[in-house]
């Protein structure tokens, strides 16, 4: 599969965020997308996803413009997972993830025994069969955000979009979760865009990354094209080293003398 | 703290009994409180006569009770437990419902506008000396309206994303504007005549439901639940916002006005022939909650039957408790406030 946009900007009403996006995600991509605060990654995310209208452009999907599509069409091909919350309600963990089924669901309907197999499925895949009967508020902001993977695992999207999944986690959990991410694309092909504040999420697991702002141009390439000391400096306005930690792969840290 | 913002006990890890074995202790309690209903009152019948009299409405059996006991179960008790039975499981379902839709354990019924709505047409037509069924259905008619304008104001205003919020609000100022309706009409009203009459309507009695009435209000409150039924599970998801629900492939403007319709519809029915019955639909989902826990497949259901239970017990009260009878309403808010605190002061820290 493959999700492409095309010249796409978006933003609020009389007021555009972010212009002339151009980006192609493929099964298998794990793409990182980074830029500073305010930049407007979430907002990106939103109209990609249909929460928001895009001002110009278009999204394809396989090659078909999505305009279209029924919410039920777009969710079958494009999951998304949101930052971890608590909802009102202490729902089961089992119910939370069994609500990925939606898409393959009627309005007026319930979920079958085959949608609830797929729920225990995804729920035992992700390694939290132990919190099946656990009330997803009771449980820790790691699980918390691995069953709304699970989640959008059980929507049996192509893609899975994720908006910070590492940002409120423990160290621990950050790189459970990251990995976690990785064998999904490994073992099931998905194809996964992921925004993050930490340059080495994408220097270390990303196939690709895009940067974006402030003010200026939407970039996308190879974690070690984009990920350099020139770019992070001039994006983050600040001063960073690259440090190298093998032959291939060097991770970023602020630079000596900023440090002192 | 974990929970900070999450309501509801979750439900306890043991497996017995199970949901559908709750659901089913509900539903079994609801025949034995409707036939100690038959025998409570004024003048009293005994349960078995009760039931002789109602069987032999289907089945030719020999006649052993007075012509009065026939007459108190058959016009006067009988549609009052099927009243109580509507309204407890209209309101109660319709509350848990919008709780789910709106995000919030603190939504009533009421919250779009619907009683106040339909007590502007009630005492309208008091006002205008219109029959009992024209007050009715004006009553109905006007919850249903107040409830669209609501609507109509939120689709006007709202922004993508901020649709339960501008809802609860528009709710907020169209029930205010059709309260001051009402007190505009209380004010003209004969202060002794129409006056009282409306003022007494508004405290929602059963006192003067007869059959034809019964039968008006379980076609809207029966095809509301229904309705309500079908989109139980999809409650779950509109729980966690809007735009949540979307992602997970729910079109939620099908959803939400759906359900918006279904409530209003079983709220309108049951002010229409009842009065404001205040706080069952507050405090009857958050019992069913902690019973079969906060899924609504489980909860809908669970708050239904919950509901028809607890407001024929409390029209027993109503009807028992003193020597001229109490208004429902009054007593359904004067039982449920405590019990509503009991609550609040169990889930302490959860609303901290």
């Amino acid at each position: 599969m493959e999700i492409e946009l095309r010249h796409v900007s978006c933003g609020y009403a009389g007021k555009t965020v972010v212009t002339d996006v151009n980006l192609i995600v493929r099964s298998g991509d794990f793409l990182c997308l980074l830029g500073p605060n305010g930049v407007g990654k979430t907002t990106l995310f939103k109209s990609i996803l249909g929460l928001q209208p895009i001002i110009d452009g278009s999204i394809l999907v396989d090659g078909k413009t999505i305009r279209n599509w029924s919410r039920r069409r777009f969710a079958r091909a494009v999951g998304y997972v949101a930052k971890a919350h608590t909802p009102p309600f202490s729902f089961k963990v089992i119910d939370v993830v069994a609500m990925g089924r939606a898409a393959h669901i009627g309005p007026f309907a319930s979920p079958s025994a085959h949608d609830m197999a797929i729920a225990e499925e995804v729920l035992s895949a992700i390694g939290l069969r132990h919190l099946r009967d656990v009330a997803y508020t009771r449980i820790s902001g790691g699980e918390r955000q691995l069953v709304l993977i699970a989640r959008a695992l059980a929507q049996q999207p192509g893609f899975l979009f994720m908006d910070e999944p590492t940002s409120n986690l423990d160290y621990g959990n950050q790189v459970r979760v990251l990995t976690h991410i990785l064998t999904l694309i490994r073992r099931q092909g998905l194809g996964v865009v992921m925004t993050t504040h930490n340059p080495n999420d994408a220097l270390l697991y990303a196939s690709a990354v895009a940067i974006m702002g402030p003010g200026r141009r939407f970039i996308t390439g190879s974690p070690r094209q984009i990920i350099t000391k020139d770019i992070l400096d001039e994006r983050y306005r600040v001063s960073v080293q690259m440090v190298p930690i093998s032959e291939h792969i060097s991770i970023c840290v602020p630079a000596r003398d900023a440090q002192s | 703290m974990k929970d900070a913002d999450s309501v509801g006990f979750p439900p306890r890890s043991s497996t017995f009994p199970t949901l559908a074995a709750k659901l089913w202790i509900l539903a079994a309690a609801i025949p034995i409180a409707v036939v100690l209903s038959f025998a409570i009152g004024r003048i009293a019948v005994s349960p078995t006569t009760a039931m002789q009299i109602l069987v032999s409405r289907i089945f030719e059996i020999p006649k052993n009770w007075p012509e009065q006991a026939e007459t108190i179960v058959l016009v006067i008790r009988l549609p009052r437990i099927g009243a109580a039975l509507l309204i407890g499981l209209g309101l109660s379902a319709a509350g848990a419902a919008f709780q789910g839709l709106f995000r919030n354990p603190l939504v009533s019924p009421d919250i779009l506008g619907v009683s106040a709505g339909a007590g502007f047409g009630a005492s309208l037509g008091i006002l205008i000396s219109l029959g009992p069924m024209g007050v009715q259905a004006l009553a109905f008619g006007c919850g249903l309206l107040a409830v669209l304008s609501t609507y109509a104001v939120a689709l006007r205003f709202g922004r993508a994303g901020e649709t339960a919020l501008i809802l609860i609000l528009s709710g907020i100022i169209i029930g205010a504007l059709f309260s001051a309706f009402i007190s505009a009409i209380k004010f003209v009203a004969d202060p002794d005549n129409t006056l009282p009459a409306i003022t007494y309507w508004l405290m929602g009695s059963l006192s003067s439901v007869d059959a034809v009435d019964v039968y008006a209000a379980a076609g809207p409150i029966l095809a509301g639940f229904i309705l309500l039924m079908s989109l139980r599970w999809n409650l779950n998801i509109m729980a966690f916002g809007e735009g949540e629900a979307r992602s997970l492939g729910v079109n939620t403007r099908l959803v939400r006005s759906a359900i918006i319709f279904a409530a209003t519809l079983m709220t309108a029915a049951t002010v229409a022939i009842s009065g404001v019955v205040g706080l069952v639909g507050l405090v009857v989902p958050h019992i069913a909650r902690a019973y079969v826990g906060p899924n609504f497949s489980a909860l809908i259901p669970g708050s239904a039957l919950l509901g028809a239970l607890f407001v024929v017990l409390m029209d027993n009260l109503a009807r028992s408790l003193f020597s001229s009878e109490l208004p429902l309403g009054v007593l359904t808010e004067i039982v449920g406030a405590p019990f509503f605190l009991f609550l609040l002061s169990r889930a302490g820290q959860v609303w901290a």
